[in-house]
């Protein structure tokens, strides 16, 4: 299932962002357990009691990746991207695809080792900053923290996201595409929400929040990354989620059609979609951003004529540019 | 042998190729010709696996290269450009190579490099435009693979350099039981290697020709006359080319009738001229494939 040449060809082309992957990991982790005990230290010697409040919050914010978590979160895109996307976007895609391995096997020993390289390098970072804390002073303050809920939370997401970003890059033609579409739609069912929010509100509705509460906790995948909100998830959610894509991302790349390898989505049957999505959300977001000009004492009739001149102009361009994106100019 | 079996496909709604059937027989050179655009890269891509056919069938030795993708252990795509080997060294390739070919000859792959005056070290892409195009073949030679498919393999190379390269071809298909296919434009090049010629117009076969027979079919006669050049002549047979009343004409081998044509007119010079596989295909394309 897995030759040891595809392994080899897919070291040669990426070990240098699996190393990032891992010192993001490290520098969340490891290093910041490590310099975290001398502010501990410091804390606990100059303003005891202030520590003594503060203690539960700092070990929990350790295990919490903040801004390593969005950057982990980039480059586990851009590690997906290099593993399909980059190969498309050059001369590779030809060689690759001529060797005498089948879809399955290239698509499974892609998905590994970035897999791989994402699990290992995120539990090793993980484990030595246990390591680091349960060998110092503060060693008592990790039965304040559900480790397994601070590990297993955030690896979840950042798995199904590379999972996420593999599906998506079976169905576009080039590493840029599959970037941004992997941005978009990781974030899509929120911006729709917004977007359709100040449809309805423009047009004097008011659309019950409490509906969609799933889509602003369970399936935007920041929150994972804030230990904060666990109480609020379930870990099944990126899990399932996770199974879902890999298989759809398997499928989709054994069926994928390398003639169109370089264009912007290489299914022609996913052409309408785009075709019509597209500009329907830059309607929406046309309309949302001229509206929102309008002056804070002026009726909604004035907002509502900016939210159609708005969405009147993006969707000029949208559809102009959309059909360029899909070579239909 | 390679059999392509009625092989259809279209891009965007545009057909590339329509119906397309031939063979490469083992130990041949097979010559794909065609005008840019002809659909030669499409062919050589679907005989590698890279793209599907949307009707007909590719078999390689009777085993589909899709369904059972171990067959192309056998065969070596070498595409128009190298930029897939420029992140390795020339070392590191011949581990790759090894670990994807069984049958990788590690010993003639350094002989080959030490008769090109390569570096056994440092990277591809440090190389020249024209020692990559050469050192790709070298490697494809080296695995020992059954058929190698060649995409433009002389396409902006300077004289020398292509000269080289059709030499090396030229010997390694008479040192190895392997079979090449090449797709170019150009017909000079491979008239003087190829065994089997395949014409692709508008994505379908225009002719399919083995070079023994075409050279014993045709010949190619220069005559000139003391009058005018007789406008029957250019009204009834090829001719290649006409200056006042000098003309280059191509008749078949035994054909009597049109020679005794040539003869009726009292012709000053009547000359037999060497063949190329240009005039034939000038001849009887209608000037419509040749690019040089």
């Amino acid at each position: 299932m897995f030759p040891k040449a595809l392994w080899m060809k897919e070291w040669k082309h990426n070990v240098l962002i699996s190393v990032s992957v891992l010192i993001v990991f490290l520098l969340s982790y490891f290093l910041n357990a490590v310099m975290s005990l001398d502010t501990w230290r410091t804390m606990a010697e100059e303003n005891p009691t202030f520590w003594e409040q503060n203690k539960v919050n700092e070990i929990n914010g350790l295990f919490s990746p903040d801004v390593f978590g969005v950057i982990a979160i980039g480059l586990v895109i851009l590690l997906a991207g290099f593993l399909i996307g980059l190969e498309k976007s050059t001369k590779r895609h030809d060689f690759s695809m001529a060797l005498p391995f089948s879809r399955q096997q290239m698509f499974a020993t892609k998905y590994v080792f970035g897999m791989l390289s994402i699990v290992l390098s995120f539990t090793i970072s993980f484990l030595l900053a246990v390591l680091v804390i349960s060998q110092s002073e503060f060693s008592s303050l990790l039965s304040n923290v559900d480790l397994w809920e601070v590990f297993i939370m955030p690896l979840a997401a950042y798995a199904f996201i590379f999972a996420f970003s593999m599906m998506i890059g079976s169905i576009t033609g080039e590493i840029k595409s599959q970037i941004a579409l992997t941005f978009i739609f990781l974030f899509l069912p929120q911006g729709l929400f917004m977007l359709i929010s100040q449809l309805v509100y423009i047009h004097g509705g008011q659309l019950n929040s409490g509906n969609f509460e799933p889509v602003v906790t369970d399936i935007f995948w920041f929150m994972y990354l804030s230990p904060y909100m666990y109480d609020q998830l379930s870990v099944w959610t990126p899990i399932v989620a996770l199974i879902i894509a890999s298989v759809a991302g398997l499928l989709l790349f054994i069926k994928a059609p390398s003639e169109y390898t370089g264009d912007f989505i290489t299914y022609r049957s996913l052409h309408p979609i785009f075709l019509v999505g597209i500009p329907l959300c830059s309607v929406l977001l046309g309309g949302m951003l001229v509206s929102s000009i309008a002056p804070y004492n002026s009726g909604m009739t004035i907002a509502l004529i900016l939210y159609w001149i708005g969405a009147a102009i993006f969707l000029f361009f949208s559809w102009k540019i959309t059909k360029r994106l899909l070579n239909r100019a | 042998m390679i059999k392509v079996n009625n092989v259809t496909k279209s891009l965007d709604r545009t057909r590339i190729l329509d119906q397309v059937n031939f063979q490469v027989q083992p130990g041949t050179i097979t010559g794909i010709v065609g005008r840019n655009g002809a659909g030669k890269t499409t062919l050589l891509r679907m005989i590698s696996g890279i793209i599907h056919a949307d009707k007909g069938s590719i078999s390689v030795d009777g085993k589909s290269v899709y369904r059972e993708p171990d067959i192309k252990q056998n065969i070596v795509f070498v595409p128009d450009s190298t930029d897939a080997l420029k992140a390795y060294s020339v070392k590191e390739i011949v581990k790759f190579y090894k670990t994807v070919y069984p049958s990788f000859d590690e010993d003639y792959y350094y002989q080959l490099l030490d008769k090109f005056n390569f570096k056994k070290t440092g990277k591809i892409k440090q190389m020249s435009k024209g020692q990559k195009a050469l050192f790709s073949l070298i490697l494809a030679f080296a695995t020992n693979a059954q058929y190698i498919l060649l995409d433009e393999p002389t396409d902006g190379l300077d004289v020398i350099i292509k000269k080289d390269i059709l030499q090396f071809i030229a010997e390694e298909v008479s040192k190895q039981d392997v079979s090449v296919i090449i797709s170019s434009h150009r017909l000079d090049e491979l008239e003087k290697m190829a065994d089997h010629i395949v014409v692709l117009k508008d994505g379908t076969v225009e002719s399919e020709v083995e070079m023994e027979e075409l050279k014993q079919q045709y010949k190619k006669v220069q005559v000139a006359y003391h009058d005018a050049f007789p406008s029957d002549i250019q009204e009834h047979m090829d001719v290649l080319s006409q200056s006042g009343r000098v003309g280059v004409v191509l008749i078949k081998e035994n054909d009597e009738e049109n020679e005794a044509v040539l003869r009726q007119y009292n012709p000053i010079l009547f000359e037999e001229l060497p063949l190329t596989l240009e005039d034939v295909f000038v001849a009887k394309l209608g000037g419509d494939l040749y690019v040089s």
